[in-house]
């Protein structure tokens, strides 16, 4: 009889965990729009906020720095603003919406470095071409693999412009951390494509994270009415922007392309949404704290205002679970080495909160 | 059928208050006149903010996005209570000046009129190509027709609700796996 209550409480126990309820804790409140964050270390952690400031928390002191920098930030007017930060070893690399002049703006990327609580040598290292009159579709997001930054260009509401590979819109870029073009990209010696460009043919990817299990960068993309998708990114592909939009509509209840969504020769995404949920970024959660969420994903959706989970196995996602709804708009979420989750709302609760077994 | 109903709101939205002008005015609150007018008034504000409504909600425009938070409020005066002060005036000033009341009332019909009703046609339009693709694509059973006329999203390899997804069409929902 013991056996039997023994292999029926390790049959159960998965759904135990899965049963379990998580909640958030407020960690640091009173931020102003947060947009993107990056670990330094377990205790502190890099901070942007759409305004165009960049701060450095300690998350057990509660102390905020703010970081002074000189560059181009356009005013927050609609999605603009300061957008994704990344730390990798001493240097400070920031996405954000550059003033180019003449009403004109561009997703642009500058890296610094670190010290003693100031950054040096802060200039760009990519600016996405040509820069353009509104304000919408950023994209922004960074990783780092391999020593090459990938980042996240949205389409700026242009649409077809994402197919054309002569701009940087709608595009995955891949540049060295000094911002040359690597060798390797795909089509560095094709002189009608612009040397950084890695993948092509996307709406607005806002979320963008590294999986150390496969070694791939996955990002996710904001499509029209309907078709948000989670995908792979793959050196040369196509996600077809905008002659499919992956099973949505555009706003005006207009079908986009024939209706497809997807063509031979495109890229499928992995993992699609449809209505959307406004879908910002994700992780591959490594940690140990949260053992039924390890190397799963965690990502986070603005419209929906839910922290959700999707089981990723052999490269397929699958069975979405909500882990939170209802408490804001979720921006971003990151962990750190010791497996804390945390994330940040970016509504009137604006700040960043840790994730928790209720 | 959508022509039959859209051409019955043109003629109700436009026949009642016409409709009222040739009724002899009574000053009894509880008159027919009166009535049909007050049920017009509920039936104009009705119709007109509906299609505003609807067509920002449908298509996850956020209307606060688009305009201030206050337009809002300006669509429903505009919409609602300028037929209601419309009313009451009509029924406590003089002769002449009730004339070119009712004469800027139709003008103003006419105006709010175009915007709803082009909206409807609008919204219409866009939906009959949705809808050709489930006659085109998705007719496998009369079922599976059925629930893709009733999906808000509508594609060639699928659809989809915006909210509750009625039960017996979640088995041709399945473009994740």
């Amino acid at each position: 009889m013991k056996y039997f209550y023994t292999i029926l409480f390790f049959l159960f126990l998965p759904f135990f965990a899965f049963a379990s309820d998580y909640k958030l804790e407020k960690v640091i409140s009173n931020l102003n729009k947060p947009w993107g964050m990056s670990f330094i270390d377990d205790d502190n952690i890099l901070v942007t906020q759409k305004s165009g400031n960049i701060l450095k928390i300690n998350l057990n002191t509660k102390s905020i720095l703010k970081l002074e920098h000189n560059l181009a930030v356009t005013d927050p007017h609609w999605q603009a603003g300061m957008l994704d930060i990344l730390y990798s070893d001493g240097y400070i690399y920031v996405s954000y919406t550059e003033d180019r002049g003449g009403e004109k703006t561009s997703t642009s990327i500058a890296k610094g470095e670190l010290v003693d609580n100031k950054i040096i040598n802060f200039n760009n290292i990519f600016q996405s071409e040509p820069p353009v009159e509104n304000q919408l579709h950023w994209g922004s997001r960074l990783v780092i693999k391999d020593k090459l930054l990938y980042a996240s260009v949205g389409e700026r509401a242009l649409g077809s412009v994402a197919q054309d590979p002569s701009n940087h819109i709608g595009k995955i870029i891949r540049i060295k951390t000094d911002g040359s073009s690597p060798e390797d990209n795909p089509f560095v010696n094709n002189p009608s494509w612009l040397p950084e460009v890695y993948q092509i043919g996307l709406r607005n990817p806002q979320g963008m994270a590294l999986n150390s299990n496969d070694g791939g960068v996955y990002i996710t993309n904001h499509g029209p009415k309907g078709g948000d998708f989670f995908g792979k990114v793959v050196a040369g592909s196509n996600y077809g922007w905008m002659d499919v939009a992956w099973g949505g509509v555009d706003y005006d209840g207009s079908i986009i392309g024939d209706g497809s969504a997807w063509k031979e020769g495109l890229l499928k995404p992995i993992y699609r949404w449809i209505p959307s949920i406004a879908v910002s970024n994700l992780i591959f959660y490594k940690g140990n704290q949260f053992p039924e969420l390890k190397n799963n994903i965690v990502l986070t959706s603005l419209k929906a205002k839910k922290l959700i989970k999707l089981d990723f196995i052999d490269g397929k996602a699958s069975n979405e679970t909500v882990l939170i709804k209802g408490m804001g708009r979720f921006r971003d979420v990151e962990q750190n080495e010791i497996g804390q989750i945390f994330v940040i709302i970016d509504d009137d609760e604006s700040g960043i909160w840790e994730l928790k077994y209720n | 059928m959508f022509y039959i109903i859209f051409i019955l709101k043109i003629f109700l939205f436009y026949f009642l208050p016409i409709f009222s002008i040739f009724l002899k005015s009574s000053k009894n609150i509880l008159s027919i006149s009166n009535l049909i007018q007050v049920l017009w008034i509920i039936y104009a504000g009705f119709l007109s903010y509906i299609p505003f409504y609807y067509y920002y909600n449908q298509n996850e425009v956020n209307i606060q996005h688009l305009i201030p938070s206050y337009f809002l409020i300006i669509i429903l005066f505009l919409f609602l209570i300028l037929p209601f002060i419309y009313f009451i005036l009509m029924k406590f000033i003089f002769s002449r000046a009730r004339i070119y009341l009712k004469v800027i009332g139709i003008i103003f019909l006419i105006i709010s009129s175009s915007f709803i009703f082009g909206i409807e046609i609008y919204n219409h339009s866009k939906r009959v190509v949705l809808e050709n693709i489930c006659y085109t694509n998705h007719n496998s059973s009369a079922e599976q027709l059925e629930c893709c006329l009733k999906a808000e999203y509508i594609w060639n390899e699928g659809f989809s609700f915006l909210n509750e997804t009625p039960s017996n069409c979640n088995k041709f929902m399945s473009w994740n796996d």
